[in-house]
């Protein structure tokens, strides 16, 4: 599938939402797309849930105790990719899975269980919680998922190298000493550097709209995504 | 892979925004191996053209750099492809050499280079006759189904994607590249087409994404012979056309569905053979009233001859039985009776001499035109009462020194071509250029060469539908003329309007004897 500026109907099929809709079904289908959805998106809940004042070992636990209630607990029974985003839906019932773990483990303390902040003790002053904490990890995965895109793109084509290269200069930045210096380092003309860069920021373009896309429902627009990820890591 | 929140925020703003980016055709050309780039021709939905040399042949060719993705799998595809285009290898088909890769994997089209414009600038310029408009769309449509019959589909016909080299041959371009093009985006770009004009010329089948056959082919064929012909493309409520065979024609490439058109190319242009060769006046394009027959002077290609109404070229002419030469080839110079019909370019000319066209040293010694070398390298004259389509030609013609050909230019249906012997320093002999190529690479030539101070006999036999040609009583080459186009050899600087003369390239040489005989073949 290609990434598109423009909602496309019949796009939430094959966008992760899918795998949230197969994760709620029974059977190894439901397996292998929870796995899945750990896979690409744990970091950021983990992330987020240091954020939220819990340690490392904590945050793990957190991470991984809210995939499994999502089996347990048919967490995913009112997901519904017509409503929106899955960063959305995922960090609304991320959320509502930590207060739950912080209320049961405020019990256990006062019984002498897990050492964490409380919920509301991660808050600022004005009841917040850490500003966009969970859309800086959201965004900072997305990204990561794009790159690891990108590179897979350039693995099977056998030009690993060439992107490892090039990967300081898809923010747009070019190498001290221009296009020359980075030919010299290639071994390559500078006209084959340009079009290397080139193509590679084309490349990066298209693998993280790719990503963005996969995260939306049919009525989102990835521009619009994308904007809001960069305020986020702003 | 993501460094840090300034570079995640970078990363970000980079990839939101890739318009800062230079477009492809603003970055470096692609390196190949053996290709010098020379300059960008230009650019549109599904790549970037360059003007390049294949160093190795030492020949022009034109460059076209496919978008694409460039991943293994596109690529693999392009290339099995791209051999496919390649073997399409049809006189008026744009020839795809090859299929290469560049430095970083993009896949690019070696393509054959021709300069002769195309089509979409002509019908902007109009000012050609119907027949003429006719000979190229039956040109186009023999490209057409050449292609189909490999399991090629064009499937973006329109005017711009039909050229024309130096002799004004059709060359139709870009076959296949949009079954070749088929990465989502590009695929996009070219159906929004850019210009409306992209779009007027596909089916409906086409324009709604349904499964193509030759039918969508065939539709825009249909669109592309009434543009030809009005200078307007057929939309909406479109006026018909006053030849009504014609306009049948077009409405059948027209109709809505692809199994109510014609069935194949063969089709159309059995039907354009079926069709009259001569055609009523239509209102051309501009304020150029196109009337009869023969009456536009030069912007008809035919060549002038003293038969107006017999000397329309016949679209389609078929090929005669067995022909007999009218004289009977002798070893040495042909004496043939003298009637009241033959024409002695000779005669008279020592008088007019310097009235004549020319370049070189023109002279004439008892009775004979002689030529010696001057300044340049070719030495030509234009000789008067240039014959009709259908003559026969006898010269003599003695080289004195030199060791290159001297050329007999005579007009034809087909155009205006050349009789060279001992040419291009190889010793062989024939017509050029037909359909564009030259006897190096016509496939038409045979070994002939000049002994200095001996003369040698040249009969030209020309048809409507053949050539022939004897050189001392024997018979050399024979030529049919059906979708042919014959033109003057480029390296000789013959004026554009000069249908008859002989000439010297680096020689000097004598013309004994000049006849033409008209022949009333209807």
């Amino acid at each position: 599938m290609k990434p598109s500026s423009s909602p496309n109907p019949n796009r939430f099929q094959t966008t992760r939402w899918s795998l949230v809709l197969s994760a709620r079904e029974q059977g190894p289908d439901a397996e292998v797309a929870l796995e899945e959805l750990c896979r690409r998106y744990w970091p950021a809940l983990r992330s987020f849930a240091v954020r939220m004042g819990c340690t490392s070992h904590d945050a793990d636990d957190m991470a991984q105790g809210f995939f499994i209630q999502v089996v347990e607990k048919d967490l995913f029974a009112r997901a519904d990719p017509e409503r929106g985003k899955l960063r959305t839906f995922l960090a609304t019932a991320f959320r509502r899975y930590l207060q739950d773990q912080w209320s049961k483990a405020g019990a256990r303390k006062r019984g002498g269980g897990l050492e964490i902040l409380s919920f509301d003790e991660s808050r600022d002053s004005q009841g917040n919680e850490p500003r966009n904490a969970l859309d800086q990890e959201w965004a900072a995965r997305v990204m990561e998922l794009s790159l690891e895109r990108l590179q897979e793109r350039y693995r099977q084509d056998g030009r690993l190298e060439l992107l490892q290269s090039l990967r300081p200069y898809l923010t747009g930045e070019l190498p001290e000493g221009g296009y020359a210096a980075l030919a010299d380092e290639q071994r390559m003309s500078s006209g084959a550097a340009k079009v290397a860069l080139h193509r590679a920021r084309k490349r990066f373009g298209e693998a993280l709209r790719y990503e963005v896309a996969e995260t939306l429902g049919p009525d989102e627009e990835v521009e619009s995504e994308l904007r809001h990820l960069l305020m986020a890591v702003s | 892979m993501t460094d840090s929140p300034d570079d995640l925020r970078k990363l970000f703003a980079a990839g939101l925004q890739p318009g800062p980016f230079e477009t492809e055709s603003e970055i470096q050309p692609p390196e190949l191996d053996g290709i010098e780039i020379e300059t960008l021709l230009g650019q549109g939905g599904m790549g970037v053209v360059y003007l390049a040399r294949n160093k190795r042949l030492n020949r022009p060719v034109a460059l076209k750099v496919l978008h694409g993705d460039g991943d293994t799998l596109e690529a693999e595809r392009l290339s099995r492809e791209g051999k496919v285009l390649a073997k399409l290898d049809h006189a008026h088909i744009l020839r795809v050499y090859d299929v290469l890769f560049d430095q970083v994997g993009h896949p690019c089209l070696m393509l054959e280079y021709v300069e002769g414009g195309d089509l979409a600038d002509r019908i902007q310029a109009g000012g050609y006759s119907v027949e003429q408009a006719l000979i190229w769309f039956r040109q186009i449509v023999e490209a057409v189904a050449h292609a189909h019959s490999m399991r090629v589909l064009h499937r973006d016909l329109k005017p711009s994607n039909i050229l024309f080299d130096p002799s004004g041959m059709v060359k139709v371009g870009d076959f296949g590249l949009a079954a070749l093009d088929r990465s989502e985006v590009t695929f996009t770009l070219t159906l929004s087409g850019t210009t409306a004009g992209t779009e007027a010329y596909m089916s409906p089948e086409q324009r709604n994404g349904e499964k193509l056959d030759a039918g969508t082919d065939v539709y825009s064929l249909g669109v592309i012979l009434y543009e030809m012909l009005t200078g307007r493309r057929p939309q909406g409520i479109f006026s018909a056309l006053k030849d009504k065979r014609l306009d049948r024609i077009v409405r059948t490439c027209l109709l809505e569905r692809s199994e109510d058109r014609y069935s194949s190319c063969e089709a159309l242009l059995q039907e354009l053979d079926r069709t009259p060769n001569r055609w009523l006046p239509y209102v051309a394009f501009g304020t150029v009233v196109l009337s009869v027959l023969g009456f536009l002077g030069n912007a008809l290609l035919r060549p002038s001859g003293s038969e107006s109404e017999s000397a329309s070229p016949p679209l389609h002419a078929q090929p005669t039985s067995t022909p007999v030469p009218l004289f009977t080839p002798a070893p040495r110079a042909v004496a043939p009776s003298v009637e009241k019909t033959d024409v002695n370019v000779l005669s008279g000319l020592e008088e007019n001499l310097a009235d004549l066209r020319s370049r070189g040293n023109w002279s004439f010694e008892e009775g004979a035109l002689v030529v010696q070398p001057g300044r340049t390298s070719q030495a030509w004259i234009e000789l008067p009462s240039a014959p009709g389509e259908s003559y026969d030609l006898e010269v003599v013609a003695t080289r004195l020194t030199g060791t290159d050909s001297l050329p007999i230019v005579f007009p034809t249906s087909s155009g205006v071509v050349a009789v060279e012997l001992d040419a291009w320093r190889q010793g062989i002999g024939g017509f050029q250029l037909v359909d564009g190529q030259d006897l190096r690479s016509s496939g038409r030539s045979f070994p002939i060469r000049y002994q200095n101070g001996v003369p040698l006999t040249v009969l030209i036999r020309v048809r409507r539908e053949q050539l022939q040609l004897w050189v001392n009583g024997e018979l050399k080459s024979t030529l049919a003329l059906q979708h042919r186009e014959l033109s003057k050899p480029g390296l000789w600087e013959f004026p554009q309007s000069l249908q008859f003369g002989v000439g010297a390239w680096e020689s000097s040489a004598r013309f004994d004897r000049i006849v033409w005989r008209p022949i009333d073949d209807e």
